[in-house]
């Protein structure tokens, strides 16, 4: 029987996390990535919007195992299976280079479950200006095609 | 090292304690963040929203923007259920609404761009357009807020008090950092990541480097007569000191990038790209 942990990065602070949801009896990890905040220290008010956010979440989660660490994401992830027996990590994906690096570096030792990240597109060509783009996928994000369709993107 | 979470029950609490238990890793003094963080507050905020008009008022800085950004930023709102529910309250008039979901579209948009570009989305995606050096470093009268521009530092104070700005404000001081100080945009992106509650790579670098023309066609910028229009007046009425905004798009091109050599940008009010409905 395996003993899967969700771990919460910071793109994915809610109840309705997707890796959340698809793991409801899971043990829960959020951390402060600290290697990065002492690379980048950010204003005191955007940590403590994320740390609402983490907290109230937390409040909804019935699993008695969650933890708020400040650290390494690897280090603490890692010692929080350990710690917790846990077995593989859920998370759902981000673009964010730093994310994927730390999913990266987990699936070096443990057995990573990543969650595609919500997109309002199919579009798989190299996004280079929003006028194709929009061209292409007004449709899917509107349901209707735009009357017409502006030249560019007109303010 | 663990944090007690469960001890922050309120507020105050909450701010003491991350105050004391991430000391070293933020900038400032700790107080609560201007706009409360969490699903619920995302939710309300949402439901609460009012999107009729936005098309025709966005470009305005007293105009109701949604301010969702800093929710979607941290995935407290999806942007599918953001979506979803707009249409779903706007059912019988989808018009009114079309400019705001084009709005999420390039915030889809930019996190595609991300996801193609990864981490090099921290360098110049393209050549500039023009040839003009750029410096790599923010000058201490910026990080101040002390630039002698009444609008400029306004802005600068919002950013650091507020956590928080119009899409019109970033462009406006993107520009001048870029264009008129000659400054690398990266050391705005970076910036704007380090105060701004919706701080991130995919919108906030691609954003700054369509201003810079790294990622777009022609470099953005403004002048005052946009700047006095979309802001109400708020700083130009009682402004005093000498404008480097005050001429018209085809002085300030000349003047900005050496004679022409960058390409004209358009109007700047009809080419707004935005990742912060």
């Amino acid at each position: 029987m395996s003993h899967p942990c969700v771990w919460l990065h910071d793109a994915a602070i809610s109840p309705e996390d997707l890796a959340l949801r698809s793991n409801p009896h899971a043990a829960v990890i959020f951390v402060f990535d600290e290697p990065a905040l002492r690379e980048e220290p950010v204003a005191f008010h955007r940590l403590d919007f994320i740390f609402a956010g983490v907290c109230e979440t937390f409040r909804t989660i019935a699993h008695p195992i969650k933890e708020v660490r400040r650290g390494d994401p690897v280090v603490e992830i890692a010692d929080f299976c350990a710690e917790h027996g846990c077995d593989q990590i859920h998370v759902t994906d981000n673009p964010d280079p730093r994310t994927r690096q730390i999913v990266q570096s987990l699936r070096k030792r443990h057995r990573v479950v990543v969650y595609p990240y919500e997109t309002l597109t199919d579009y798989a060509e190299e996004p280079r200006r929003f006028s194709r783009f929009w061209e292409k996928t007004a449709k899917q994000v509107l349901g209707y095609h735009p009357r017409q369709n502006r030249k560019f993107h007109r303010g | 090292m663990k944090l007690d979470w469960q001890s922050c029950g309120d507020t105050d609490s909450r701010v003491r304690y991350l105050g004391e238990a991430m000391r070293g890793l933020y900038l400032g003094q700790p107080a609560p963040a201007p706009m409360p963080g969490g699903r619920q507050a995302a939710l309300a905020r949402l439901h609460e929203y009012d999107a009729r008009g936005y098309g025709q008022s966005r470009n305005f800085l007293d105009a109701p923007v949604s301010r969702l950004s800093p929710y979607l930023r941290h995935g407290m709102l999806g942007i599918v259920e953001v979506r979803d529910h707009l249409q779903a309250r706007y059912r019988g008039a989808p018009q009114q609404i079309e400019e705001l979901l084009r709005q999420l579209a390039w915030r889809d948009f930019f996190y595609k761009v991300l996801d193609w570009h990864g981490a090099a989305l921290h360098d110049d995606l393209e050549p500039p357009k023009h040839a003009v050096p750029r410096q790599r470093a923010l000058p201490l009268d910026v990080i101040e807020a002390r630039t002698g521009l009444p609008c400029i530092d306004g802005i600068l104070r919002e950013l650091f008090e507020e956590g928080y700005l119009h899409n019109h404000e970033r462009l406006w001081f993107a520009a001048y950092l870029c264009h008129f100080r000659g400054i690398w945009w990266g050391e705005g992106a970076r910036l704007f990541r380090q105060y701004l509650l919706d701080g991130d790579i995919a919108s906030n670098s691609c954003s700054w480097q369509w201003v810079e023309s790294t990622f777009a066609t022609k470099p953005y910028f403004m002048n005052k007569e946009n700047i006095n229009r979309y802001s109400n007046g708020r700083w130009c009425q009682s402004c005093r000191v000498k404008c480097p905004f005050n001429a018209s798009y085809e002085t300030l091109q000349t003047q900005l990038f050496e004679r022409g050599r960058a390409p004209l940008a358009e109007e700047p009010t009809r080419s707004n790209p935005r990742g912060q409905a």
